[in-house]
Order: C-alpha cells, then sequence, then structure tokens
C-alpha cells in the first residue's frame, strides 16, 4: 500500500511535468497549427537559466524566476519574429517549419553548451526541507514535489482562466479555431501569436525551473523531456491544453509504475511508445480535437 | 548518354582510381564516410524528397542495420554473407511494420512518430546491454570477419555499392514508382483519384529508404569496427535531414552535394570543432529561410544566370552589327 501510495506521488510530480510541457506546447499549437519541436529546449533553457541565476548569482527566487521566464518569453518571441516570420513570409511549407523548429532547438541546446558547459549541474531546491510525513505513516513527501504540484496545477488552473474569462484568451482562442475570420473580424494575428510564443516560452521556463532542482540542470536534457511533452500531449489530444495535462499525469504514473514493477532499465522506452502507439491507433488523443489531420 | 549518367560514371571511376593510386588514408577515409552519408541521405531523400513523407527517425534504420550484422557476426558467428543481408530483411520488415500505420499520418503527427520510433531504438541500443552492449558498444574485429583481403579491399567496395545506390535513386525517379510517388507528394487525392494506391507506395518508399539506411548502417560498423548507441542518436537523424535540405530536396545529385558538404564542414570548422553542431543548426535555418531549393536550386540559378548573361552579350554584339 505505502509503494503504491508512493508511486502515485512520483507519477503525479513527473507527469505534472510532463503536463506543463505540453501545456506549451498546445498553446502554440493551438493558435498557429505549428508544433514546436523546440520546446523541449525551452524548458532546458528555464531549467539551466535556473542554474545561473540562483546556484551561480545566487539571486532571490522571486526576482530569479520572473528574469527566467521574462528571458525565455523573449527568446519564444525571436523565434517567432526570425525564424517562422521569415518562413510564413515566404509560404514554406509546412516540413519547414518543422525542421526550422528542431534547428532552433539544437542551436538552443549547443548555445547553452558552449555558454554554461557541456555538464550536468545540480540546482538548489526551491524550499528546503524534510520530506513531510503523511499522516504518520511511513510515506513522505518532499516539499520539493508539493511546490512542483502546486506550481504545475496552478498555472494549469490560471491559464484556463485566463483563455476562457478574459478577451486577451478568448482571441488566442478564436486565432486558432479560424485565422482567418478572426482577422476579417479586427484581430491583428501577428501580435496576438506572438504573444502565445512569450507565453508559451514563460510556461516552459516555469517547467524548467521546478524540474531543475529534482533532476539538474544539462544542456542536453531538452530533446527527451520534449519528447516525453509530445507523448503526453498527443496520449491527451492537441486540441485541448487541458488534455495534454492529464495526458501527462497518465504518462507520468504509467512511468512510475512500469519502471517499478516491470523493469526500470525499459521504462525510459515507456513514453516513446505510449506515443508511437497512440499515433498509430488514435493519433487524435483520448480527448480529441474536432479535426485532426 | 545522358549527362548525369556520363558524370556518374566519370565520378565513379575516378572515384575508383583515386582509390588504387592514393595512398592518403585521410583523403580515403573522409570520402568513405562522405559515401556512408551519400546513401542515408539518398535513402531518406526517397522518402522525404520524392514522396514528401517527412522521417526524422532515420538513424532508427541504420541503428538496426548496423547492430543487427554486427550481433550476428560477433554474438552468433555467422558469415558476412549471410548476415549482411539478414540485417537488410530484418530492417525491411520492421520498416514495413512501422510505416504502414504511421505513414496515414501528416505533417508534425508523422514528424513526431518517426521521431519515437528513433527515440525507441536509440534506448534500446543503450539499455539492451545483454545483447548491444550498452555504452561499450559492440566490437566488430573486421578482418577476422571479412577476411584480409575484403577487409583491404573495403574501400572500392564502399565505392561501388554507393555508385549503385545512387544509379538506383536515378532509376527510381523516372521509372513509373518514381512518376507515381511523385504524383503522391504533390497531392495525395488527386493521385489516388486516378488510381494510384497512394498508402502502398509511401510505404514501398519507406521500406526502400530504410533499406538504404541499413546499408550505410552495415558499412559503417566494419568501416569503424566499433559501434555505440551516440553514432545513432537524435542528432544523427537531424544531420541526415540536414543533408537533404542543404543539398536541395528531392534531387539525387543535391542531396550527394549537402553530404559532401555537411561531411566536409567539421574538417572545414577544424579550429572550433565545438561549435559544428551549432553551426548545422544555423545553417539549417538559413537554408530553409533564404535557400529553399538548397545547393542544388543555388547551380542551377547560378547555371541559368550565366546562360542569360551569354545570351544577353549575344544579342547585344549581334545587334551591334
Amino acid at each position: 500500500m505505502t509503494d503504491i501510495i508512493q508511486l502515485i506521488i512520483a507519477g503525479v510530480s513527473a507527469g505534472s511535468i510532463y503536463g506543463i510541457i505540453a501545456l506549451a506546447f498546445t498553446t502554440i499549437y493551438n493558435s498557429t497549427k505549428i508544433v514546436n519541436f523546440a520546446q523541449g529546449n525551452f524548458i532546458m533553457l528555464g531549467s539551466m537559466l535556473a542554474y545561473y541565476f540562483m546556484a551561480l548569482q545566487k539571486l532571490p527566487i522571486t526576482v530569479a524566476i520572473i528574469l527566467i521566464v521574462t528571458l525565455t518569453g523573449l527568446i519564444g518571441l525571436s523565434m517567432k519574429i526570425f525564424i517562422i516570420d521569415s518562413l510564413e513570409k515566404r509560404e514554406a511549407p509546412l516540413f519547414s517549419k518543422i525542421i526550422a523548429t528542431l534547428a532552433v532547438g539544437i542551436i538552443l541546446s549547443q548555445s547553452a553548451a558552449l555558454i554554461f558547459g557541456k555538464t550536468k549541474y545540480s540546482v538548489p531546491p526551491l524550499i528546503k526541507g524534510d520530506p513531510i510525513k503523511l499522516f504518520s505513516t511511513n510515506i513522505g513527501i518532499w516539499p520539493e514535489n508539493i511546490i512542483l504540484i502546486i506550481i504545475t496545477f496552478g498555472s494549469v488552473i490560471g491559464f484556463w482562466i485566463f483563455l476562457n474569462h478574459t478577451s486577451l484568451g478568448r482571441v488566442i482562442r478564436a486565432i486558432g479555431y479560424n485565422p482567418k475570420a478572426a482577422k476579417i473580424a479586427g484581430i491583428q494575428t501577428s501580435k496576438i501569436i506572438a504573444i502565445t510564443f512569450i507565453l508559451s516560452g514563460g510556461i516552459s521556463a516555469l517547467g524548467g525551473i521546478i524540474v531543475a532542482p529534482i533532476v539538474g540542470a544539462s544542456p542536453y536534457m531538452g530533446m527527451v523531456l520534449g519528447v516525453k511533452g509530445f507523448s503526453a500531449t498527443i496520449l491527451g489530444g492537441m486540441g485541448n491544453p487541458f488534455a495534454g495535462f492529464i495526458g501527462g499525469i497518465i504518462l507520468g504514473l504509467v512511468e512510475a509504475f512500469g519502471s517499478y514493477y516491470i523493469s526500470f532499465t525499459y521504462a525510459p522506452v515507456i513514453a516513446y511508445v505510449i506515443l508511437l502507439g497512440m499515433l498509430m491507433i488514435k493519433p487524435t488523443g483520448l480527448w480529441p480535437e474536432k479535426e485532426a489531420r | 548518354m545522358k549527362i548525369s549518367k556520363l558524370l556518374t560514371l566519370v565520378i565513379g571511376t575516378s572515384l575508383i582510381i583515386f582509390g588504387i593510386i592514393s595512398s592518403n588514408l585521410y583523403f580515403l577515409q573522409v570520402i568513405q564516410m562522405i559515401i556512408i552519408n551519400a546513401i542515408l541521405a539518398l535513402g531518406l531523400n526517397l522518402i522525404f524528397g520524392h514522396t514528401g513523407q517527412i522521417s526524422i527517425g532515420q538513424a532508427g534504420f541504420y541503428a538496426i542495420g548496423a547492430y543487427t550484422s554486427a550481433i550476428l557476426e560477433v554474438k552468433f558467428g555467422i558469415s558476412f554473407l549471410l548476415a549482411w543481408p539478414s540485417a537488410i530483411v530484418l530492417t525491411a520488415i520492421i520498416a514495413a511494420i512501422i510505416g504502414i500505420p504511421i505513414l496515414k499520418l501528416h505533417g508534425h503527427y508523422l514528424a513526431m512518430a518517426t521521431i519515437a520510433f528513433g527515440m525507441i531504438v536509440e534506448t534500446m541500443a543503450t539499455n539492451w546491454i545483454s545483447i548491444t552492449g550498452g555504452h561499450a558498444g559492440v566490437y566488430v574485429p573486421a578482418e577476422n570477419i571479412l577476411g584480409s583481403f575484403i577487409a583491404s579491399k573495403m574501400y572500392f567496395v564502399i565505392v561501388i555499392v554507393g555508385i549503385l545506390l545512387y544509379i538506383i535513386c536515378e532509376n527510381i525517379e523516372y521509372s513509373r514508382v518514381g512518376r507515381a510517388i511523385r504524383a503522391v507528394r504533390e497531392d495525395e487525392n488527386g493521385a489516388s483519384s486516378i488510381g494510384i494506391k497512394h498508402s502502398k507506395y509511401k510505404v514501398i518508399m519507406f521500406v526502400v529508404g530504410a533499406i538504404f539506411s541499413a546499408i550505410a548502417g552495415i558499412i559503417y560498423v566494419h568501416l569503424n569496427s566499433v559501434i555505440t548507441p551516440e553514432v545513432f542518436n537524435m542528432e544523427t537523424s537531424i544531420l541526415i535531414l540536414m543533408m537533404v535540405i542543404v543539398g536541395g530536396i528531392g534531387s539525387n545529385i543535391g542531396v550527394v552535394l549537402g553530404s559532401v558538404f555537411i561531411t566536409l564542414l567539421p574538417e572545414l570548422l577544424y579550429g572550433f570543432l565545438e561549435y559544428n553542431i551549432l553551426v548545422y543548426g544555423i545553417l539549417i535555418c538559413l537554408s530553409l529561410i533564404f535557400l529553399p531549393q538548397g545547393l542544388h536550386g543555388l547551380i542551377i540559378y547560378v547555371i541559368e544566370t550565366i546562360k542569360k548573361l551569354i545570351y544577353y552579350n549575344y544579342k547585344i554584339e549581334n545587334e551591334g552589327e
């Protein structure tokens, strides 16, 4: 019983990281129909900057978080301006955008390796402390994981409110449904899409900051995290940002239980097999968007 | 005889003559690497360039070809005459099993599925230690397995295989299959409306492309004597994709030029080798934005411009008279 609860806690905390990556994916996808294959490297950027500002510069946590989120958001914006916009202007085919975002990922991870070095760094936890015992049993939770779960769930709920109950959020959704109609209605689509890139970068940075103390920060962590994020997104469904988050939690739980009961060595494969399997059987995900292609 | 065929013949013979007269091991090594990369790029070009189906998991097939042949030879003591065809057949079967369901997908979904496939193969190569040796890799003593005669003549084997595969690519382009896949690339629904079974052709090209990767893998193992999972990671898949993009999507000669360029780039960047992958990333972006037709497009543009200039001068001269 203790094992199972312990695994659920581990699964939900890992899963909420995948979920927040999925949230960052779908933010861009739903307004532009572009899948940002560099997303994992934005997480990496968040982690590496967390290492730089928190471990090296020892800035206060709130200042560091604001700095990191803004910086990563701006990098997302420059990616939109320099890469995506130039491709759109040329009316480049879809695969150009796919490959360009992949290339941006490479550029980000290699630049981070050049600036900060290739090693894996440990990042101090946001809140220090011993594991908290639950109901005076043997089950303990690290305060880290509690913070992680609170931040991810908080940002997902916040994002839901933003999308559904603010005018900017509604505009973003409108562009996702029908960009041409949105343009006719007087929405400046390019500006709004720029905002979604900033938002997505910011959300990724947040994910990076909370994941860094748990798995460490390394310039090469992006690709694996990114693909696990896809896996969560596809599991849940691309159309809905929150389906992706739930997909992430499911993925985290499956991984935690899989590595405990089946095989620890092959646990890393689980996420990829789920991704490939879902794409083969039901590419629209468990909670499909209306039209998937 | 067409110019392109003549060119292939000339390059092929000069490479073989170079192999006979030259004793510069460095140059021979570079040429061998270029040919391996060109085979990989030609294989991807069949799927991506000609058929229009993106694949970011080519390193997976590269790995399956390499590991299967190496493991069969080293762990099971099977002769290379049997191990090489079995590696190719296994890769083809896996490509068909993977390809049939995932080639129904489009765009991002297909890209993700192929990434997932590549990551699965990479992770298996790393973690299935009892078979693949994990990070230590598999050691293949080429001299013992191939015999000292073939091992010393490996360069010629590679050149001949490379030229043959190039000729196959050229012939596919102008064959019935080639026309069918071009129709599929331009308009899938249109192609099926005139009776081209697009799913069949897509899977066929996916399998042929995978076989190309497997052949490159087999050659790589016997050239380098040791293989580790790092050789077959995501970056390799992206590198293969890059050779196709920089060379010119859909053009066989362009893709070969792309692989020459990408293979030589680290040699040119010798002073700052650390930056080479960063340079690759920047190059992809620049190429996609400013040179969508790749080197092939650039060369055609230059030739056209020269033609125009000559024609223009000729016209002026004539009018002057």
